[in-house]
């Protein structure tokens, strides 16, 4: 009987590689019995089991899709000690050396995840990116023959979820249109303290109201901490740190912003300037990384060492010409359309037959 | 809970200092080249003074540092343990028998297969070797550790904050006085 199980590092309620694996599930299902495990899932995660209850026994026809976007010893060894043909989805690694000064041991684990990659490139029998950019990276690691593939990428999957009421009501009380937003982990690498100063240039120097809102999960809260301590001492108006949110806040927000705006110099896909396209909003991020193939021709690509200046140049720009505005927010909606999920879940199914 | 910074009265969104038209364009290379000429504008302009992003830059790392914690220097020298203590995975498994020329991948295995004994000598001299130098640095360590949260260890980090804490409040001033002096200007 064919069975087909994912392992990831770490699961949460709404994050990123754990919805694409839920994506993936129902399709796999369709094979025979498919679960999600984790070695590190949220306490409030139902639907993902913990590693350590994989089934011991190796059966025949069954296959490991393991996600990879850190380093842990545990799942390392679990991978190293399977006897099933595995299957690599290739999501990026954070780079270690711009967590060593806040995290050391999360930088270490980081590092660790590459070396882990490199270890284990002779026991995968598939591997799949998600970017022509994850590819290029696997590459330098000496894997060959890796299938670009948006496997489990669902865009408009928060387009079911109704706006939360209370989230409309913050936005109606604390903030002023146009509303920017950013989604993203607080991580060193996402540079939020650029998108502050980039509200600060636009509400005390440039004379813009505009309001910023950031989101996401505080992977490392100092991050977010310090950018908010900034805001305060400068006195820049209309920014809200709302951490993280459910998929009914989030798609509140997606529909009430203009501009999706990012000053990440690390993606490996950026899921999150996928969700913004699905709703029409234009997209100002910095040539890095993947998110040149990510957003195409749907936003304004700044250099990649571009500060707060370009960016509250930029964003004015967007707001001021509205054909602009316009053309990006249309192009958005193509692009997302061809990430769909009916559309990559035949590819990924006839890979995974492939295997079997 | 949402943090944020509200406006209030205060802050009163003041009128542009120069009002710079877009460029209505369509074309991507046309708006890049536009969006980097209205920044030089700016800056030749005054609105935006000389060094304002390394300014800015400066004063969010001062923040930040204020916000790890005052043994930075025990964490990263414990995170470098525990990155060693990672690496610490010896296995003949780990040795690349690997090679894109399937002769030489054959050749690599073979060898391999007849080193096994010897290889596993050596793996297990270096184990036991870096299993004395793991205790001794542990000890080392805690060691450290205990010595910077003695009375003149505790002295010499707070009179660090300190002077962090007092360069953040001139950084802060500074910040005040610009904003004066753009309010000035406006006026």
């Amino acid at each position: 009987m064919t069975e087909v199980h994912q392992v990831l590092v770490g699961a949460g309620q709404t994050d990123a590689i754990t919805n694409m694996a839920r994506s993936l599930q129902s399709s796999l299902r369709s094979l025979g019995p498919s679960e999600i495990f984790a070695q590190h899932p949220a306490p409030e995660v139902t639907d993902v089991q913990h590693l350590s209850s994989f089934p011991k026994n190796p059966s025949r026809g069954r296959i490991v899709i393991f996600h990879a976007s850190g380093g842990d010893p545990e799942v390392f060894k679990f991978l190293q000690n399977s006897s099933d043909p595995l299957v690599l989805i290739f999501h990026n690694i954070a780079p270690p050396e711009l967590f060593e000064n806040f995290a050391p041991d999360r930088a270490a684990l980081l590092r660790q995840g590459w070396e882990e990659l490199s270890f284990l490139r002779e026991k995968i029998v598939l591997s799949i990116a998600d970017s022509k950019y994850n590819a290029q990276c696997l590459e330098k690691i000496g894997y060959q023959n890796i299938v670009v593939l948006q496997a489990g990428v669902q865009p408009n999957r928060l387009h079911k979820y109704e706006s939360d009421i209370e989230m409309t009501r913050l936005l109606e009380r604390e903030t002023v249109d146009p509303l920017l937003l950013y989604v993203g982990q607080a991580a060193p690498h996402k540079r939020p303290e650029v998108l502050v100063q980039m509200q600060y240039l636009l509400t005390h120097h440039i004379g813009r109201t505009t309001s910023l809102a950031l989101v996401g999960p505080p992977t490392l809260p100092q991050i977010n901490a310090a950018a908010l301590e900034q805001a305060r001492r400068l006195r820049v108006p209309g920014c809200l740190f709302l951490g993280q949110l459910t998929e009914n806040q989030l798609a509140t927000l997606y529909r009430k912003a203009s501009i999706f705006i990012t000053a990440s110099t690390h993606e490996g896909l950026c899921l999150p300037v996928l969700e913004a396209m699905s709703f029409g909003i234009p997209v100002i991020a910095r040539n890095a990384a993947a998110l040149p193939d990510t957003i195409g021709n749907t936003g304004i690509l700044l250099p990649e060492k571009a500060g707060p200046e370009l960016f509250a140049e930029a964003v004015c720009e967007l707001l001021d010409n509205p054909r602009l505005h316009q053309r990006f927010a249309k192009q958005g909606l193509r692009t997302s359309a061809e990430y769909s999920i009916e559309k990559t879940a035949a590819s990924f199914m006839n890979l995974i037959k492939g295997v079997l | 809970m949402a943090s944020n910074t509200r406006p209030s009265p205060d802050d009163e969104q003041k009128p542009g200092h120069h009002s710079l038209v877009s460029s209505q364009s369509t074309d991507i290379t046309d708006v890049l080249r536009h969006i980097s000429e209205t920044v030089e504008k700016r800056r030749l302009s005054g609105d935006y003074p000389e060094g304002l992003e390394d300014q800015l830059d400066r004063h969010y790392r001062q923040i930040l540092k204020g916000f790890d914690v005052d043994d930075t220097e025990m964490q990263s020298l414990q995170g470098a343990l525990h990155h060693l203590r990672s690496t610490v995975n010896f296995n003949a498994s780990h040795i690349e028998t690997w090679s894109p020329n399937p002769l030489k991948r054959l050749l690599h295995r073979l060898l391999a297969k007849l080193t096994v004994r010897q290889t596993r000598g050596v793996l297990l001299q270096i184990v036991q070797y870096t299993d004395a130098l793991d205790n001794l640095l542990s000890q080392m360590v805690e060691n450290a550790q205990e010595a910077t949260s003695t009375e003149q260890g505790q002295g010499l980090f707070s009179n660090r904050s300190d002077l962090e804490r007092r360069l953040s409040t001139a950084l802060d001033r500074l910040s005040l006085l610009e904003e004066k002096i753009n309010n000035s200007q406006t006026l």
